[in-house]
């Protein structure tokens, strides 16, 4: 804990990412208390309204306030992400370690697999999956996340093939270690930091492949709010009202950069080859 | 007394990288190590003395030949029992640092032995992980700490006392003081030595420094190729080398005595070690062999006990030293 706070003190970019983040969590955790309005409270009299003080950042097509849906839009977002960001981690880890450590026609099996995956288009998948499944935040962020999960067996498996040449893991065989024990106890911590920044960075693509799949009707579904699906109705009256698109473009580009920034830093702070300054 | 290894014609072969031909790293060697002695291997780099100590414990299966650990089969065991069977049948690596996990603390480190079998509570685990330390010279809060925190000698006494924690029947020493200080060399050696008696350890010290090897072995085998050129008692090949291959190697072990004191010729090997993917013909070392017949390239030497305990694969077997050449 004393590291990482050091750290974001060192790294102007990590602090403000993070803070950036933490501060977003806080406001979905707190959007009742935080929101002038309610998210889903129409005000036909008073639609695509421009901002003013009882609406900071006006109105939509139905008369609800934008910063409210902002707000309330925010938890479905990062929920969106984190759900297909783990749905990614559960498969393509194992999957990854299972290939790289036991090679063989087991390894030439996955590798065939993943490159399979790999050549779909994350958003083309969902939406199939979501077609079959139905139409679902949840069902669309699984699909992307099945999508993703490929990227990271790859690296996984890359990080395993280098730590399983290891010593240590030679002399963990000779000690009588399973398989399980060597991969969780050594292979595990030694290949993990590069799959943290991965992470990160699927994080911020997660977040854009919700925002497109509620663009598309096929995320979250109304009256609920998110930033995709802000977007979406925005797109609609662009025309008469363009600045209705900038309060989720913008929100959606920052908390991407965010991430992007933080999967960076990380990059940065975890790789021993990087002298500190 | 009863063999605690037995290697029987035992075969290490790996494929190329294109997988076309085979890399003969160990190609044919047969010999017993007897409980409680040490058995020293030397052999230049390239000789196959590292692969055939992995082979020993089972890092590396044999493509051919047998090997007996304890007077049974181990390959014949099936996954659990044959995991709990290594305990007995150990191995110190060259690199001290390569051997540690990085991300493990020293004491994870000495306890994880324990800890794969299972024995007593963690707390008795570290218990014991502690007292071990404390047996190789390192102090109590050296535990806490990482490998990098740690000197190259430190460590290497860490991988001892790790192996250690097992109470194993065999340890294979693989070059183990190759990577550390002539400074501290001695005083590892010795501390080789003292637990071999202190925990009734056989090992099998393998090494290119003619210096370690007859310091510390009872019997000494010289390797050349993938193959045992020579095997006998300590003292007797260190006196009386009976193999050219094994004379150029003593030859080549520096003395302290001016160069006009010296008794002994330096005899200079020509070329390098030949690849071991198409050894030569007949005798492999004959490509370097300053007393080369047309015999050593027809026929492989046969691996003759040519006194009691005393085996070289040479066809002139004590006849072509220097010295004796000298004589006559």
């Amino acid at each position: 804990m004393r590291r990482v706070l050091a750290w974001l003190r060192r790294d102007l970019r990590a602090a403000l990412s993070v803070g950036f983040l933490l501060l977003l969590l806080g406001l979905s955790v707190a959007a009742p208390v935080v929101a002038p309005h309610s998210p889903t409270r129409q005000d036909v009299n008073n639609t695509l309204h421009e901002p003013d003080a009882s609406h900071p950042l006006g109105t939509d097509d139905l008369g609800r306030d934008v910063l409210s849906r902002l707000i309330y839009g925010a938890p479905a977002t990062l929920y969106a992400s984190f759900l297909a960001v783990t749905v990614a981690i559960v498969i393509g880890v194992p999957v990854g370690l299972l290939a790289g450590f036991l090679g063989g026609w087991i390894d030439d099996a996955i590798s065939r697999l993943i490159d399979t995956l790999l050549s779909f288009p994350a958003i083309v998948l969902a939406i199939a999956v979501t077609g079959a499944l139905g139409i679902g935040l949840t069902n669309g962020m699984i699909a992307v996340g099945i999508v993703f999960s490929p990227q990271l067996a790859r690296l996984v498996r890359a990080q395993t093939l280098i730590v399983k040449q290891e010593l240590y893991v030679d002399a963990a065989r000779v000690f009588g270690a399973s398989v399980g024990r060597i991969l969780w106890k050594h292979v595990v911590p030694n290949a993990i930091q590069p799959v943290i920044v991965q992470v990160t960075l699927l994080l911020a693509v997660a977040l854009l492949a919700e925002a497109s799949l509620s663009f598309l009707g096929l995320g979250v579904q109304p009256p609920q709010p998110s930033w995709g699906a802000m977007l979406a109705r925005a797109y609609h009256y662009m025309e008469i009202a363009p600045e209705q698109m900038y309060a989720p473009g913008i929100a959606i580009l920052l908390t991407a950069l965010a991430f992007n920034a933080l999967g960076e830093s990380l990059r940065v702070a975890l790789d021993p080859t990087m002298k500190r300054r | 007394m009863s063999s605690i290894v037995e290697a029987s014609d035992l075969c290490v072969h790996f494929p190329t990288a294109g997988g076309a031909e085979t890399v003969k790293a160990v190609d044919g060697v047969s010999f017993s190590v007897t409980r409680g002695e040490t058995f020293g291997v030397i052999g230049e780099s390239g000789s196959g003395k590292s692969t055939l100590g992995r082979a020993v414990v089972c890092l590396l299966k044999p493509t051919a030949g047998g090997i007996k650990l304890d007077a049974a089969d181990p390959y014949a065991l099936s996954g659990a029992a044959f995991r709990r069977n290594r305990r007995d049948f150990q191995i110190v690596f060259q690199d001290p640092n390569a051997a540690l996990n990085p991300r493990m603390r020293i004491r994870d480190s000495v306890r994880e032995p324990l800890d794969i079998l299972g024995e007593g509570t963690r707390a008795e685990r570290n218990a014991r992980a502690v007292a071990v330390l404390d047996r190789v010279g390192l102090r109590a809060e050296f535990a806490e700490r990482y490998p990098h925190e740690l000197s190259g000698g430190q460590k290497q006494r860490v991988n001892i006392a790790r192996v250690l924690t097992l109470r194993p029947k065999l340890v294979v020493c693989d070059e183990v003081v190759a990577a550390l200080d002539v400074s501290i060399q001695a005083d590892m050696l010795n501390l080789f030595a003292d637990l071999q008696r202190e925990f009734g350890l056989t090992y099998l010290f393998i090494t290119h420094d003619l210096g370690v090897v007859s310091h510390i072995s009872d019997r000494i085998a010289v390797m050349y190729l993938g193959k045992f050129m020579e095997l006998g008692a300590a003292d007797d090949i260190a006196e009386r080398p009976l193999h050219p291959y094994t004379e150029a190697l003593l030859s080549a072990e520096p003395t302290p005595l001016p160069s006009h004191l010296r008794t002994g010729e330096r005899i200079v090997l020509q070329g390098e070690i030949p690849s071991p993917i198409s050894p030569p013909s007949g005798c492999r070392f004959r490509t370097r062999c300053p007393f080369a017949q047309d015999i050593c390239a027809a026929t492989e030497p046969d691996w003759r006990e040519v006194e009691p305990g005393r085996f070289v694969a040479c066809h002139f077997a004590g006849q072509v030293t220097t010295k004796g050449r000298k004589a006559s």
